[in-house]
């Protein structure tokens, strides 16, 4: 029994995935983490989001998607978002009780019953009907922390310049994707940019998605959060992804 | 005491195991959070997200990032606390999930000629195992990929809003519930239930009256209801459409059968709803998703080929 518990132990300790070595660079960490609590101290924001993906094709090979995105957050639970792009103009209207998710294009919309807090909201709604909130990763309040619990590698790069503008570069990497982060080096260490590249292509091969036109604790009236219904709108229902 | 020191050690080797090969994080968004526990709302904090936090237990960082490849330093993360690995714990609020299950009808009463609706609690199983027969021709596109299922179509995704349609005075949507059948309705037995047909309708007994259904597959009569609609299958095979139930000729009648995947009708009735399957709203009619499509400049609907696979 010990010679086979001992023989268990060492098989966990030195299994391959264990002997992976991680190495986190320490200009990284502080650069992500001055970014974090720069956002996490916000108490409102508005920024623009242009996002690109490289979606297989059966027909093509890799085409490539392009969305605008208006983003805006009122406190711990108000949030707006338009989007306009190759698959139509959408809207998410979020109060701290409900997410409406409005298309535009097919008049129609859903009423989500939400968590009351935005970012348990984004977790909830994109984990039970996959729908997805642009560049919502920054808005994590750990988001280092979970940069770093899920890669092997995460690096400084040195500075760059985007739009005109000082950036840092940050690099991650685990076994799925590479992960490029753009972090202002101004006076607001704002994320500017980033870019993920898929290792396993099978649906998606790169996703950019570019900020621009940042207002900082701007004030924005309660009643852009309230969704209103337009003329001749139909709710429908929506189905939840498979349980998992 | 003996026995307690092996079996401290399995609980050791255990948990070692647990933290060792299984230490990511469930996934959201594109990177992977933790999720949950964002701990905001209370104390005055009007931060957007709460305010960042950082973990007290962080794997050590270095900022001779070169250097790392050598492999001399310990980078295990090891465990985190509070922040990361370890499960989800969202508060997900009561979810409108409004259309997996069972659904009520209401019903009328035919004898009033009015609105007023009895609940009758027909229940209509109307989960994504979907009753549609399969079409042997290969789609010319991928399948629409949603939660786990693959939805098929041949013709492209064309939104146009749905309007239920109405057959005629005779016709009633599932659920209606009348006092009297007509006296030109017939008999039909199918798998030892009794129904009584009339008109493109199928009705059964039950609580002092005639409540409508769906048409049971198998029952066959001997003349299509007036106003139905010729639906190409294939070469060889034609189906006729009528109030949502699809036929098939089998010599001198006609007998219901399910719809069968890639058939095109004008049509649906009362009863379908939408339904945002992802980014795609489709018209749910009892177990049968049908997506909008258009055909020769006209709104139409395709019986979509729901699989299960991502």
């Amino acid at each position: 029994m010990k010679k086979l518990l001992i023989f268990l132990l060492f098989l966990g300790l030195f299994s391959p995935l264990q002997s992976q070595e991680k190495a986190y660079d320490t200009i990284a960490i502080v650069t992500l983490d001055h970014m974090s609590a720069i956002l996490g101290d916000l108490v409102s924001c508005r920024f623009n989001l242009e996002i690109e993906s490289d979606l297989s094709d059966p027909d093509f090979g890799v085409i490539t998607n392009h969305e605008t995105c208006d983003v805006s957050f009122d406190g711990p639970h108000k949030m707006l978002m338009h989007i306009k792009g190759d698959k139509g103009h959408r809207g998410y209207w979020y109060n701290g009780r409900t997410l409406t998710w409005y298309s535009f294009t097919e008049n129609n919309y859903v009423v989500i019953d939400a968590p009351d807090n935005t970012i348990d909201m984004i977790d909830s709604v994109n984990d039970t009907y996959g729908i997805d909130f642009p560049a919502a990763d920054f808005f994590y309040p750990a988001f280092t922390d979970d940069l770093i619990s899920q890669s092997d590698y995460i690096a400084y790069k040195g500075k760059t310049r985007l739009k005109d503008k000082s950036c840092l570069q940050i690099v991650a990497k685990n076994k799925k994707m590479t992960m490029q982060f753009w972090i202002s080096d101004e006076m607001m260490f704002l994320p500017m940019k980033m870019v993920i590249v898929y290792n396993d292509k099978s649906r998606i091969h790169r996703y950019e998605a570019t900020f621009s036109d940042w207002q900082v604790n701007p004030g924005l009236p309660s009643a852009m959060f309230e969704f209103a219904i337009p003329t001749g709108a139909k709710q429908v229902s929506i189905l939840p992804q498979k349980t998992k | 005491m003996k026995t307690s020191i092996p079996f401290f050690s399995l609980i050791l080797l255990l948990l070692t195991m647990v933290i060792f090969f299984f230490p990511e994080p469930l996934l959201a968004q594109r990177m992977g959070h933790a999720g949950g526990g964002t701990r905001m709302g209370g104390g005055g904090n009007r931060s957007i997200n709460g305010g960042s936090r950082t973990s007290a237990n962080r794997p050590p960082s270095n900022n001779t990032w070169n250097r790392q490849s050598t492999g001399s330093r310990n980078m295990n993360p090891g465990i985190r606390q509070g922040t990361s690995a370890g499960t989800r714990d969202v508060n997900t609020g009561k979810r409108q999930d409004n259309t997996s299950g069972t659904r009520n009808i209401n019903t009328g009463d035919r004898t009033s000629i009015s609105n007023s609706r009895q609940n009758t609690n027909i229940n209509i199983n109307s989960n994504r195992n979907v009753v549609v027969r399969p079409n042997p021709r290969p789609y010319p596109r991928p399948p629409y990929v949603y939660g786990g299922f693959r939805y098929s179509c041949y013709h492209p995704y064309v939104y146009h809003p749905f309007h239920p349609f109405y057959w005629g005075p005779m016709w009633h949507p599932w659920g209606f519930f009348v006092t009297t059948m007509a006296v030109t309705a017939i008999s039909i037995t199918v798998a030892s239930q009794q129904y009584y047909y009339d008109q493109g309708v199928y009705y059964i007994s039950g609580n002092g009256g005639y409540t409508v259904v769906p048409a049971p597959v198998g029952a066959t009569i001997t003349t299509l209801p007036p106003g139905n609609q010729t639906v190409v299958i294939n070469e060889t095979t034609n189906n006729y459409y009528y109030g949502g139930t699809y036929y098939e000729k089998t010599g001198n009648n006609y007998t219901v059968v399910p719809p069968t995947a890639g058939a095109v009708v004008e049509n649906l009735p009362e009863g379908g709803k939408e339904v945002k399957i992802g980014e795609v709203t489709y018209v749910q009619v009892g177990e049968t998703y049908y997506q909008p499509i258009v055909q020769d400049g006209k709104n139409m609907y395709e019986v979509v080929d729901v699989k299960e696979g991502s």
